[in-house]
């Protein structure tokens, strides 16, 4: 049976990916359900945490295939789940190689999505860039 | 703390606004928006209401404007691997026991409630006579 790709934007990349309901579904398609979600960074480190034992290096390194597996993960998995690999990626102990995953995996996150950078107009306005007068 | 994230979704043509489950209760901030696109099938709707039954929410409530919020927002929370295991079930319920019949109207009123949000033939039409 024939595996139902869909396309997707995170964070602006867009990306296609396998449809976990559309898997070797048979039922006709009679509509399209759309959605535009609000995520965190805690809440990407959690879907890729989760993912993670099926992963190797070349998967870590593409960053297109990254953000398909986040959009295909959060539309498969329940809310449950991914709480739990939350929680989990919480509690690792310091210094075990769970930890020195969990940080590298945070690094890669914002890595992939970097934050905003401020816009000079914006600086102004807050009075940063008229007080140092740094070239931005 | 309660949280003031909603998020934005379709089902068809109507548009509507529901609570993703995940952001519940967080605080974190907003980093990145996720915006997909899903083919859904009369039965994979019908699961979902099943779900939304099954737990409690009553049938008769399951109508009218409210019903593409509800589907979205159990289709997100649920997560397609729950939808598609459910589609599957319904589909050994022998349609002349109990849960068959409650079924076969669930059912009917999905397709119902489907005919009322998905996008109106009108505009097809229209091309129709243009092009003629």
């Amino acid at each position: 049976m024939a595996v139902t790709m869909t396309s997707g934007t995170v964070a602006g990349h867009a990306c296609r990916f396998a449809v976990a309901l559309r898997d070797g579904n048979p039922t006709p398609v009679v509509t399209q359900m759309s959605m535009t979600v609000p995520l965190s960074l805690e809440d990407i480190e959690a879907v890729l945490w989760f993912v993670s034992p099926g992963l190797d290096d070349a998967d870590w390194a593409d960053e297109e295939y990254l953000h398909g597996l986040v959009a295909g993960t959060v539309l498969a998995e329940n809310f449950t789940a991914i709480e739990a690999a939350r929680l989990q990626m919480a509690a690792v102990t310091p210094g075990s190689d769970e930890y020195e995953f969990a940080q590298w995996l945070r690094r890669r996150v914002r890595q992939l999505y970097p934050p905003e950078p401020v816009r000079p107009r914006e600086r102004e306005l807050a009075g940063v860039g008229a007080r140092s007068g740094e070239v931005v | 703390m309660a949280t003031a994230f909603r998020a934005d979704g379709a089902v068809g043509a109507h548009r509507v606004s529901f609570i993703p489950v995940h952001r519940e209760g967080k605080d974190t901030p907003e980093a990145v928006r996720l915006a997909v696109s899903v083919p859904m099938s009369l039965d994979d709707l019908t699961a979902a209401a099943w779900i939304l039954v099954d737990g409690g929410y009553p049938f008769d409530a399951l109508s009218g404007p409210d019903f593409p919020e509800l589907v979205l927002e159990t289709v997100f929370a649920e997560g397609g691997f729950r939808i598609d295991e459910v589609r599957e079930e319904l589909a050994t319920v022998s349609p002349a026991s109990m849960q068959g019949q409650v079924l076969a109207l669930l059912r009917q009123r999905v397709r119902e409630l489907l005919d009322a949000v998905c996008a109106p033939r009108q505009p097809q039409r229209e091309l129709v006579a243009v092009g003629a």
